[in-house]
């Protein structure tokens, strides 16, 4: 939005009533009787606007706040639930490492034995058992079904935008990705209203766009900003991976994750 | 209170939200300019608080945090309700549950009761990048630095949008001690 020229008087006034002004503007709003007249006249507004203090219904403050509680509770779960996850998720890793790093030993032993072989009959007949595990050790993790537990429990455990997308409906809560500070303030670039459907083609349009990223919200490691937008009926940023694979779509109320839309 | 909230303690959060409860309040309902609608940005508010509290990073104030989500919410609501249809009166000009306390609420002063709605009303017809600055500004009394986080502007920017909202409010009330209040009142709904 186009913001219209303030008239210098009254902003140099109004600063002079919240004193944000220098020695010089002091001086001149103080020596200036019009100047003065018109800082007591906005005195009286901004006294108006301070002294009218609507107060809430206790019963709707109980109301709120009780549901705001068992928000809460829903997100403690929902932290405990991704805890146990990673614990399960890092007892696979270990085993998986455990067994590759078993079936790298067995194909050593196994090119061992070819050479071997090579060089003499006898010493293969006493390898072979050896090498004919190797591929049963190797196989074990990459049977179909270990390789779809382990990859959706990988998946469950690192990857917030996933997760954000399918627990923020049962529980009410959802992770952002780590991610740095961002000191500079934003300025709006703003992408309209989108939805699941029409996301990727408006996002693939703004991935070259670098306004300032937003201050209030952490920039998405490895992503660029690129605009404001209302996404399926909620106020959000958009950010782009700086491969343009997909964008991150972030809530600008709770600056939390709430989709990850491929953009290839 | 804000660290045993982070931790889970639930009556630290209870008592966190409550301490906050009415400041948050506040914000909505002088943004929004009416109770249902102030009541429903309210709860959001808080219940974003609550989700977003784990993530609460210390960079700003926690009260500046709250009141960025209470801007935002109550932001949010302003846009719902543009999208929503009209039907009858919207409350728009009368707070309903909720209610206004001033300083000279008494029957007896009448005068001090119309010249509050009038600025009440005159409120509500600000643009609502000037009323969010005008409202963190004199109903918070934040300062510059703050409410340019809380409403992602520059501080330069802060400055002129409340020197132009009071401007404008200025010229809405009409000249100081306008003996008719019907004519410093605003006739005109946002």
């Amino acid at each position: 939005m186009t913001e219209p020229a303030p008239v210098p008087d009254d902003e140099l006034v109004s600063a002079y009533l919240d004193d944000a002004v220098d020695a010089a503007d002091r001086a001149r709003v103080e020596n200036t009787p019009e100047l003065l007249a018109q800082a007591d006249r906005l005195a009286g507004i901004r006294n108006a606007v301070a002294t009218s203090r609507p107060v809430p219904d206790p019963r709707q403050r109980d109301e709120h706040i009780a549901n705001a509680l068992a928000e809460a509770a829903g997100v403690i779960d929902l932290a405990e639930r991704r805890e146990r996850r990673t614990r399960r998720f890092a007892v696979l890793s270990a085993a998986a490492a455990v067994l590759v790093v078993a079936g790298v030993l067995a194909l050593i032993a196994g090119r061992n034995d070819h050479d071997t072989s090579t060089a003499g009959k006898s010493v293969a007949a006493t390898t072979a058992p050896s090498a004919a595990g190797a591929p049963s050790a190797l196989a074990a993790p990459t049977t179909p079904a270990d390789a779809a537990g382990a990859s959706s429990d990988r998946a469950a455990s690192t990857t917030p935008a996933a997760e954000a997308a399918t627990t923020t409906v049962a529980a009410g809560a959802t992770t952002t990705p780590a991610s740095r500070p961002v000191a500079a303030p934003s300025s709006t670039a703003d992408l309209g209203t989108i939805d699941a459907e029409s996301a990727p083609a408006v996002l693939r349009g703004a991935r070259d766009r670098r306004p300032p990223a937003p201050a209030a919200c952490a920039l998405p490691s490895g992503t660029h900003y690129v605009g404001t937008a209302i996404y399926e009926g909620t106020s959000v940023y958009a950010f782009v991976t700086d491969s343009s694979a997909s964008a991150i779509v972030v809530d600008r109320l709770t600056c939390v994750v709430v989709a990850d839309v491929p953009l290839t | 209170l804000v660290v045993a909230a982070r931790r889970g303690d639930r009556q630290a959060l209870d008592a966190l939200l409550r301490a906050h409860y009415d400041q948050v309040y506040a914000v909505c309902f002088r943004l929004v300019g009416n109770a249902p609608d102030a009541a429903d940005a309210t709860q959001d508010a808080l219940i974003a608080i609550v989700r977003g509290l784990p993530r609460f990073d210390g960079r700003s104030r926690f009260s500046t945090w709250i009141y960025r989500i209470a801007t935002n919410a109550a932001l949010d609501e302003i846009r719902r309700r543009a999208r929503r249809p009209l039907l009858g009166h919207s409350g728009a000009d009368q707070p309903e549950s909720g209610r206004v306390e001033t300083a000279a609420s008494q029957p007896s002063d009448e005068r001090a009761v119309d010249d509050r709605l009038a600025v009440d009303a005159a409120l509500q017809r600000l643009p609502v990048e000037f009323r969010a600055a005008v409202v963190l500004r004199d109903l918070l009394d934040l300062e510059y630095a703050d409410i340019s986080v809380i409403l992602e502007v520059p501080p330069g920017t802060v400055r002129s949008r409340i020197a132009r909202g009071r401007a404008l409010l200025a010229e809405m009330l009409g000249p100081p001690g306008n003996p008719d209040p019907a004519a410093r009142r605003p006739s005109e709904r946002p």
